[in-house]
């Protein structure tokens, strides 16, 4: 069980930034080319790159409700969309009288 | 359609829409079975609520799940996402095409949460785990028996996460929950918040690196 804190990588400070982005799969072509050829190379920035990998999904809480909740949701909606249709006729009728 | 029609009926076009025309045709896409969404909207903004029961139905898993992201709560959740709905509904005579349907609706949506996370800190002591745990469906526990140990674990995590989120700025944590959590694009997040993607990698950095703090126990 995690109760101490453990030291964090320490990646290159100039490339700190495009790490994220690399681990999030947003560099493309030469630029993701060179960052990772640099990786390969360097201790500090993999180690950095597969703590991202290790850490970020923690962060992610999984949400997944059942099919009867996500037709409740329409259900729910369409009255509540009624209720409104309703309302800017109701008000429509009140301008106009 | 009346409100008086089986539910069933509402939930996405199994026909095409008559109300649909002029169409562009493509090669890999039927329009009149599968329309984009700008022309659900044109069709929408006519007046067709179906068109618009359509587009909810094709956003509204993502919608909850960026809601949630920011709510960690199944039921503020679920009418964040529906008010965005609601408001894009009444608004949708504004809408005037020059970004994307979904872009333009997620704007909606990530300031409803905004402004719902203003409000809750406001409010009293937020009971962010507790409300978490137990607004969760047992059916949705992983189905691997989890030892008394991980069960511990996993609480802490949670508890980290959720405070760890809370701390983050409102456009920081924005940022984060649309990509790490939701997958859109640097482009698509700069979009929605109309920001530049240079700010957005920014915020995204920020958060990473404040996040990464935040959890390094777990490391």
């Amino acid at each position: 069980m995690a109760n101490q804190t453990n030291a964090l990588a320490t990646a290159c400070k100039n490339f700190e930034e495009d790490l994220v982005l690399l681990h999030y799969g947003d560099l493309h072509g030469a630029e993701q080319d060179a960052l990772q050829s640099h990786v390969n190379g360097c201790n500090g920035c993999a180690a950095y790159l597969s703590e991202l990998g290790k850490l970020l999904p923690l962060t992610v809480k999984a949400d997944e409700p059942d099919p009867t909740f996500w037709y409740d949701y329409s259900r729910e909606l369409r009255h509540k969309l009624d209720d409104l249709d309703l309302l800017e006729i109701m008000t429509s009728q009140g301008n106009a009288a | 359609m009346t409100p008086l029609e089986p539910a069933e009926s509402h939930l996405s076009f199994r026909r095409p829409l008559p109300s649909i025309s002029g169409a562009v045709k493509s090669q890999d896409r039927s329009p009149l079975v599968n329309p984009r969404d700008e022309e659900l909207v044109a069709s929408a903004q006519k007046g067709e609520r179906r068109a618009f029961e359509e587009l909810v139905e094709r956003h509204k898993q993502k919608a909850y799940h960026i809601a949630f992201g920011f709510a960690r709560d199944r039921e503020d959740a679920k009418d964040l996402s529906q008010d965005a709905f609601l408001k894009a509904f009444a608004n949708l005579k504004n809408f005037d095409g020059r970004s994307s349907f979904y872009t333009w609706f997620y704007r909606i949506l990530v300031n409803l949460c905004l402004d719902y996370k203003r409000r809750q800190k406001r409010a009293p002591a937020d009971e962010f785990d507790e409300t978490v745990e137990h607004q969760m469906d047992p059916s949705h526990e992983p189905k691997t028996a989890r030892t008394p140990d991980q069960h511990v674990l996993a609480g802490q995590i949670s508890r980290k996460v959720g405070s760890a989120l809370e701390a983050l700025p409102a456009k920081q944590r924005t940022v984060f929950i649309l990509r790490n959590h939701q997958g859109l694009s640097i482009k698509e997040i700069a979009e929605t918040m109309e920001t530049a993607e240079g700010t957005v990698k920014v915020h995204l950095h920020r958060a990473v690196t404040a996040l990464r703090q935040s959890l390094a126990e777990f490391a």
